[in-house]
């Protein structure tokens, strides 16, 4: 099973606090969590396309390469 | 004052999930505290979850010229990321970058920085910028980022951008978003007596005790008895909305939590103001005492309070509230100065009211007291 990529490494104590929550409240709070993942990283995919544009030239290839690998 | 504090944990919260308050107020009924540690981790996995991509930006902007750099962040990135970003990048270079920036970008992702994770940036930024950030951030009410920054701002700057806010209701509305209780204490402490007493008149004459007993809470012990007595000295009419407020806003138990730490005289002459006479504000000192659980707080202060205030909350609790009688009763324990004082009352009652006192009351003190009189 693949990994939600907008799911977020939330650490121990904050988990505790939202397993401690009543389902309904947890479930929303998860939701937030993932839409402001999700919305981060549609944001740094559209700012890393738009940056590589506005670079010049003769960083252009190494831009990519940071990034893309 | 826990409605207070869970108010601006909401509003972080809200902020850094990127969305509106209303999505997040359902967890009102979690403490501040509680909201703090799920607000602080959910902001350290955003950062997490991304840290490779803000490091790249990051890398980007140290071989790429300073001027394209800037243009990047302000054009592409946008105050967002480019507040995280920030905090990936090493300070020096932020801050060279960020004197290509304007003031109102800056502000902007000043909204979007941890402060936190910026200190080494914050602590090296150029105290002219950091103030004409102040008066920007300030003209748009962005109190609770203004708070955060107080946090973590070197004495300088925060002294310097103190100067610069003119207006006593704005350090108010930003001091209760300060998270350190130490730099409310260097803030405190720097403004002086006078911009103090502004303080308090500013809280009188726009309703900002809420925000005034909140600060005074969080603060230390010498700062706070300083304070407090400072406003316990003005004039009625300051007191009086103190007394209004209290009752609106259900601060009875944070102002009995500070009259602990206050002289009896402080708590005597509020007690003495006319709005206590009002049976709408007794019935809030009983109904807070009942809901809050505050005997113990209440029982200490009767002396201060005096006999002709006691006499009036057996008034008000024998016409409206009656079994508060009988709790106090149960309660009330063997100190002479409060059982003085509760005798002296009972003097001063109608005999239709007292009698109205031992019908409610079982077998305690009061009870006892009231045997005795009349």
């Amino acid at each position: 099973m693949s990994q939600d990529p907008d799911s977020l490494p939330i650490d121990s104590r904050t988990r505790a606090i939202i397993d401690g929550m009543p389902p309904e409240d947890k479930q929303q709070i998860e939701q937030l969590m993932t839409r402001a993942a999700r919305g981060q990283r549609q944001m740094l995919e559209n700012a890393l396309e738009d940056a590589v544009r506005m670079v010049p030239a003769p960083f252009r290839k190494r831009v990519q390469k940071m990034f893309l690998g | 004052m826990r409605d207070a504090a869970t108010r601006a944990e909401l509003v972080k919260l809200a902020r850094i999930l990127d969305t509106d308050l209303d999505n997040v107020e359902y967890l009102a009924y979690m403490e501040a505290s509680r909201l703090r540690a799920l607000r602080e981790g959910i902001t350290d996995a955003l950062f997490e979850k991304f840290r490779s991509s803000f490091a790249g930006f990051a890398r980007l902007s140290s071989f790429l010229p300073l001027a394209i750099s800037a243009r990047i962040s302000q054009r592409v990135l946008g105050p967002t990321l480019s507040g995280r970003i920030a905090g990936e990048m090493p300070a020096a270079r932020a801050i060279e970058m960020a004197a290509k920036l304007s003031d109102s970008f800056l502000a902007e992702t000043c909204l979007q920085l941890d402060p936190v994770r910026a200190r080494p940036i914050i602590a090296g930024f150029p105290v002219d910028r950091a103030v004409a950030i102040t008066h920007i951030l300030l003209e748009r009410g962005e109190y609770i980022t203004m708070g955060r920054f107080v946090d973590v701002l070197p004495r300088e700057t925060l002294f310097a951008a103190t100067d610069a806010i003119r207006n006593e209701a704005d350090l108010l509305q930003i001091s209760f978003f300060v998270e350190s209780s130490e730099r409310l204490d260097q803030v405190i402490e720097y403004l002086g007596i006078q911009r103090r007493e502004a303080v308090i008149q500013a809280a009188a004459t726009q309703d900002l005790w809420p925000e005034v007993i909140g600060t005074l809470l969080r603060i230390g012990l010498k700062a706070r008895v300083a304070l407090a007595e400072l406003a316990l000295a003005q004039n009625a009419a300051t007191l009086d909305s103190l007394i209004r407020a209290a009752a609106a806003n259900d601060l009875w138990p944070a102002l009995l939590q500070l009259a602990g730490d206050l002289p009896g005289n402080a708590i005597a002459s509020l007690s003495q103001q006319p709005a206590f006479d009002e049976s709408a504000v007794v019935r809030s000192v009983i109904d807070s005492v009942v809901a809050n659980d505050l005997w113990s707080a209440l029982r200490s202060q009767l002396a201060s309070m005096g006999p002709a205030r006691c006499a009036r909350l057996l008034e008000v609790a024998c016409a409206e509230r009656a079994p508060f009688i009988a709790e106090l009763d149960a309660r009330l324990d063997n100190t002479p100065a409060p059982l003085e004082t509760l005798k002296t009352a009972l003097e001063s009652l109608m005999p239709s009211t007292l009698a109205k006192v031992r019908a409610a009351c079982n077998h305690g003190h009061l009870a006892t007291l009231a045997e005795q009189t009349g």
